[in-house]
């Protein structure tokens, strides 16, 4: 540092450091910014308070936990009427028989007779027959037994035409796997 | 002159030395260089605007949907497999804004920067037109709360507040596309609640930004102005004071210079400098001050050009620097990013072939003794056109099923196929699956998981 007479720069203000001919001044930070650092702390403090003393708030690896518990269940995703309305739109389930060729066909059979998985064009379910049942199935996967959850890899875009398609073939008799589980309902004809 | 200038009478900057803010109201300019800026605005404006109603062959020309990772732009589509890419998107932009730098200053901030494009195409005239030119605004502000005053200001805010809620849509529908843009505005927000947050909060920092903010961002947020004085050089085109010409300065005929000292150009100044004090990072490089000069030059009869576009020799009435090493650091460095970049084009591959497993579809044990591992092969044809694509399991040392043996995808187009292992508890395994396309072969490996299973 070398020292100057302090003289004030008509721009600059106050040079109060030279260095190398650099000259310094000893100006105020603009307010809005100190308004933003005094801001930051007092949050600090409220975050501090809000997520490691009281708990209030997940943390993100809580937030993390809960998105995947959520995820994971079919829940309210797709109502009676809507798989109904969809197993009756011929476009929705060509969708679902696209899918179904893709994801299903190496345990089901490809015209779904079963294979390692059941037949699911008797009139016997595993897990029951109803539109949600069967979105469910698909959906959170019956683990137990070797039937993963699609529902979390797929999304509820691609299960419930899945689902309406596996509705549309109901009750088609396609010879094969032999019957497991259990009559669903009033064994009524698809529309 | 017939009709009296505004001129200076306040210290000029936009932060005061103990560190209120002194807000800039730049006097109305005419001029080249303002009418160009203002074509220019126009265009950008539109283009922005109209960008979201563009369509590509079925799809929005730009349209970054991040919630199912599938980014399309121009007509291109990418996959988040491709993200990559973006590593010479950056670096090409980078050099780019540098070379354009070196060479051409700060255009880019004075003509296409968005900051600038809708402060000054848009916000700036309304305020114009609702509080007045400069002077009337200055002296109304420093007045009393009249009933005028608090009209004009209310009226100028609440249309603030609509473009800056208009900017935010514009922008929301670049990644959400416009159709579902339209139904989620005319649907309640609670269906929709994370859009609706983001345009809210959009919509706020837009208002801030233009309504209050304003040079600050490009004074003290904004990192470019910072690195301006690394990328400049003695022969970049700057806005600049000819201080030989000028100097000394002061009243018409009183002083040997050609400057007049009216303070035209600083009162002009959107960022409330004063050019003559030299190149300076404050400078967006807007070229107010050129046409502000260039006016009372024509006015008190001396030659146009006493600011002007100029590189700092020409400023300073030396030759021009010959050698400019940067060009050839920067040609070189292009060159690298042309030839790396090639090359990994080039590498790419025609196909993406990965082995998953589906989540959910844990490891599981059929008997005690058997497992069962459900995979998924997941295949992306990038070709132009229709690919045949093979799948070979024999590879593995596990029994493999395999549903589908040959797949076939459009150009562009992708599936899955599910493939089921079966092992036996305690042996484990690799799962090895050769995907061929056209002699090109993949071959895909992941382990046989035995525990982890119910």
């Amino acid at each position: 540092m070398t020292d100057v007479e302090r003289r004030v720069d008509p721009i600059q203000g106050e040079i109060v450091h030279v260095y190398d001919g650099i000259e310094e001044a000893d100006n105020a930070l603009p307010k809005w910014w100190l308004a933003t650092f005094y801001g930051a702390i007092v949050f600090g403090v409220f975050y501090w308070i809000a997520y490691h003393e009281l708990e209030a708030v997940p943390l993100p690896r809580e937030e993390y936990a809960n998105a995947l518990l959520g995820s994971s269940s079919a829940g309210s995703s797709a109502s009676e009427e809507l798989l109904v309305a969809l197993r009756d739109d011929p476009g929705a389930v060509a969708v679902g028989r696209g899918h179904f060729e893709t994801y299903c066909v190496v345990c089901h059979g490809e015209r779904a007779e079963g294979n390692i998985g059941p037949n699911l064009t008797d009139e016997y379910w595993l897990h029951g027959g109803g539109p949600t049942d069967i979105y469910a199935t698909v959906y959170d996967g019956v683990l137990e037994q070797g039937m993963p959850a699609w529902g979390a890899s797929l999304g509820r875009d691609t299960v419930q035409p899945l689902a309406a398609y596996v509705l549309s073939i109901q009750n088609t008799s396609v010879p094969g796997k032999e019957p497991q589980g259990e009559v669903w309902g009033p064994s009524e004809p698809t529309p | 002159m017939k009709r009296g200038l505004p001129v200076l009478n306040e210290p000029a900057g936009s932060v005061r030395h103990d560190g209120t803010r002194n807000f800039v109201h730049p006097a109305d300019v005419r001029g080249r260089f303002t009418r160009a800026r203002r074509i220019v605005f126009a265009v950008l404006m539109l283009v922005y605007l109209a960008l979201p109603f563009v369509q590509i062959e079925g799809r929005p020309a730009v349209f970054l949907d991040v919630v199912r990772r599938r980014f399309y732009l121009f007509g291109a589509s990418f996959n988040a497999q491709d993200f990559w890419l973006v590593l010479f998107l950056l670096t090409g932009l980078a050099l780019g804004l540098v070379v354009v730098t070196t060479l051409y200053g700060r255009v880019w901030c004075g003509y296409a920067c968005p900051h600038s494009v809708f402060l000054e195409g848009v916000f700036r005239p309304i305020e114009r037109w609702l509080e007045g030119p400069r002077a009337e605004r200055m002296k109304r502000n420093a007045g009393p709360w009249t009933w005028s005053r608090f009209a004009r200001k209310l009226v100028k805010h609440l249309l603030y507040i609509a473009i800056s809620a208009l900017i935010a849509h514009v922008f929301l529908s670049y990644f959400v596309s416009l159709p579902s843009l339209l139904a989620m505005v005319s649907g309640s927000p609670t269906h929709h609640l994370t859009a609706f947050i983001w345009m809210l909060a959009m919509t706020g920092a837009m208002y801030f930004n233009f309504a209050w903010f304003r040079e600050q961002l490009c004074l003290i947020v904004c990192p470019y102005g910072r690195l301006q004085a690394a990328m400049t050089d003695e022969q970049t085109l700057v806005v600049g004071y000819d201080t030989v010409r000028g100097e000394p300065r002061g009243k018409l005929r009183a002083a040997e210079g050609d400057c007049v000292d009216c303070g035209r150009c600083v009162v002009v100044c959107p960022t409330g400098i004063d050019i003559r004090n030299g190149l300076q990072m404050e400078c967006v490089g807007c070229a107010a001050c050129v046409d502000a000069c260039d006016e009372v030059m024509r006015k008190v009869g001396r030659p146009e050009g006493l600011i002007r576009y100029d590189n700092s020799d020409g400023l300073a009435h030396r030759p021009a620097t010959k050698q400019r090493a940067r060009l050839w650091l920067y040609g070189a460095v292009g060159l690298v990013w042309l030839v790396v970049m090639s090359l990994s084009f080039a590498s790419r591959g025609s196909f993406e072939a990965h082995i998953l497993r589906p989540a959910g579809g844990a490891p599981f044990v059929v008997d005690g003794e058997r497992v069962r591992n459900t995979l998924r092969v997941h295949i992306v044809n990038k070709d132009d056109e229709a690919r045949t694509f093979s799948l070979d399991p024999s590879l593995s040392d596990v029994e493999m099923i395999v549903p589908v043996s040959t797949v076939t995808l459009e150009a562009g187009g992708s599936r899955d196929v599910i493939l089921i292992a079966n092992g036996t508890l305690g042996t484990g395994g690799t799962v090895r699956v050769r995907v061929t396309s056209d002699g090109e072969t993949r071959v895909l490996e992941a382990p046989f998981l035995t525990s982890g299973g119910r």
